[in-house]
């Protein structure tokens, strides 16, 4: 699902370049939906009759957010949650690869480890949150492993599909130039891989705030996650609303700054280029 | 004359794989190729000329009978030998020079020797004032004669060509075998064309070389004795280009009908 909207986001955004008035009546439009949403959710809750502890109105939310600075030390939350994303996000990739690359290069472990790699994937990464707090305590490092855990799969997946995927004439030119094995690796197969590399970081960049507030959620005593069950136990919808607004923003955070460094990355791709 | 590449009685079979069963790409194939000289093979499709070209640039060995480059034995991947696809196989990630580079990187020249070569090469395809573009920016005609530049970059004593203008338009084939021929008579390598187009091996070639629907063998070699080697269009207005031509499509016809 994800995946999905990813694709699909990517697509709009890469369409042929358009003229400058096109782009604005775009920009105009989204303010516009921006509006008309917020406007709604100001008005539309109260005329149906909806408490705020089922809705809280938009500017509800707006004033809770002083509230929670003041008295649940937000700052320090959102710096809990964004340092724990950004760690699992970066120590999830960097074993996703490893692995990716280690597999593409050696096509018998791959054969052999593939079955449990499938049901390793399958299983619900989530469902593992309980048992890092059980082994590590209610610290931040089971949130930081629960999000590398979800970053890792998209990541060695994506990474091994592209090793395998290289094209096996351009292998066999850099052998008859006689290149070593490395050679090969470090000219060829690793930066053609790198489409599928940053494709699968940006889909670690959505997981890994997922990952950040199921660690939250189920053992923390800090970060956004832990405000959405405090905000509960409180029957405070407005701290609920706002933890969660500010892990989606915290979410395209890293998702935007990943997407930056693929534009960096893949500068010779002419889709990325003429965008 | 030296011989620098030479088949004596080379037959190469695949081992079975999942349905189809062992497959001979090519039989007793024997010929040879004389420095300096310019040879095409030309044949049905599925006859082996891939195979062939594997085997003379060390990437794959004979099931039987010996592939010699100048006179020694083919073991692996030689430094004498490159070769270039129909595919470009220039990396995208590299802009022209980088690309052109690229078969020079797995030895230890000094770095202004490569440079130099690079330059030279650059120099020679015409590609000077596109040495910083990236590949996606040239055309195919133009992406070819890199890929032809990166295959003299390293100084080969011969060059492979593997349907090097199949993938492109008529107009664009015309232009580049020109500009092939010009490059190699200059560089003065000996090289070996792979071509299914009959034309285009009158045009190019001192010597055609006719192989048989599979298990490939030599059915016939004939010498081209046209003048202007470095010029396929001033060839294919030669008066005996015909005769040549009709010659030639005789056996590919009698080949067919054989698969038929
Ligand atoms: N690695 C391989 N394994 C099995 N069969 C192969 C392999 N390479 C080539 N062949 C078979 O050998 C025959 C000749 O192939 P090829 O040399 O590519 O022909 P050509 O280049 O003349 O079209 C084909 O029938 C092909 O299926
Ligand atoms: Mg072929």
């Amino acid at each position: 699902m994800s995946l999905e909207a990813i694709e699909h986001t990517e697509t709009t955004s890469s369409s042929p370049p358009r003229c400058e008035s096109a782009r604005l009546q775009d920009g105009a439009a989204i303010i516009a939906v921006a509006v008309l949403f917020v406007t709604a959710w100001q008005f539309v809750p109260p005329l149906l009759g909806i408490p705020r502890y089922i809705i809280p109105t938009f500017s509800q939310c707006m004033v809770e957010i002083p509230v929670m600075i003041a008295q649940d030390a937000l700052f320090t939350q959102i710096f809990s949650s964004a340092w724990a994303a950004l760690a699992g996000f970066v120590l999830g990739s960097l074993f996703g690869a490893a692995c990716g690359y280690g597999l593409g290069l050696s096509p018998l472990f791959e054969r052999v480890l593939a079955p449990y790699l499938l049901a390793l994937q399958i299983a619900p990464k989530v469902a593992f949150a309980p048992l890092f707090i059980m082994w590590f305590g209610y610290n931040d490092l089971p949130k930081v492993l629960v999000t590398a855990l979800i970053v890792f799969f998209p990541i060695l997946v994506n990474v091994l599909q592209a090793m395998k995927t290289v094209d096996p004439d351009l292998v066999r030119l850099a052998r008859a130039f006689s290149m070593r094995r490395a050679q090969i690796f470090w000219k060829v197969e690793f930066p053609a891989s790198m489409p599928s590399l940053t494709a699968g970081l940006r889909i670690g960049a959505t997981l890994a705030v997922i990952g950040v507030t199921v660690g939250e959620l189920v053992g923390g005593n800090s970060g956004l996650g832990y405000l959405i069950t405090y905000g509960e136990g409180q029957a405070d919808t407005a701290m609920v609303f706002d933890a969660i607004i500010l892990l989606t923003l915290l979410g395209i955070g890293l998702y935007g700054a990943v997407a930056a460094l693929e534009r960096r990355i893949l500068h010779y791709l002419p889709r990325i280029a003429h965008s | 004359m030296a011989t620098e590449l030479e088949f004596r009685a080379v037959s190469r079979r695949f081992a079975a794989h999942g349905k189809g069963g062992a497959v001979t790409a090519i039989e007793g194939l024997s010929f040879s190729l004389e420095r300096g000289e310019f040879v095409a093979v030309l044949g049905p499709s599925g006859c082996g000329k891939s195979t062939l070209l594997g085997l003379a640039a060390g990437l794959d060995q004979p099931t039987s009978g010996l592939v010699l480059v100048e006179g020694q034995k083919v073991r692996g991947p030689n430094p004498r030998v490159a070769f270039m696809l129909q595919k470009d196989l220039l990396l995208p990630w590299r802009n022209l020079a980088g690309n052109i580079a690229f078969g020079l990187e797995a030895g230890d020249l000094p770095v202004d020797e490569k440079q130099a070569r690079v330059q030279r090469e650059l120099q020679r395809a015409r590609l000077t004032d596109f040495a910083q573009a990236w590949p996606h920016q040239l055309s195919g005609g133009m992406r070819q004669r890199a890929a032809l530049a990166r295959t003299l970059a390293v100084d080969p004593g011969i060059i492979l060509l593997d349907e090097p203008f199949s993938a492109l338009d008529a107009q664009t084939k015309l232009t580049l075998r020109r500009s092939f021929a010009a490059t190699i008579a200059d560089a003065g390598v000996t090289a070996l064309l792979i071509t299914h187009d009959v034309g285009e091996a009158i045009a190019m070639a001192d010597r055609v070389l006719v192989m048989s629907p599979r298990p490939g063998r030599i059915i016939e070699t004939l010498t081209i004795d046209l003048p202007h080697r470095d010029d396929p269009l001033a060839r294919s207005r030669d008066p005996r280009f015909g005769s040549l031509f009709d010659h030639l499509f005789e056996h590919l016809q009698h080949d067919d009908e054989l698969v038929a």
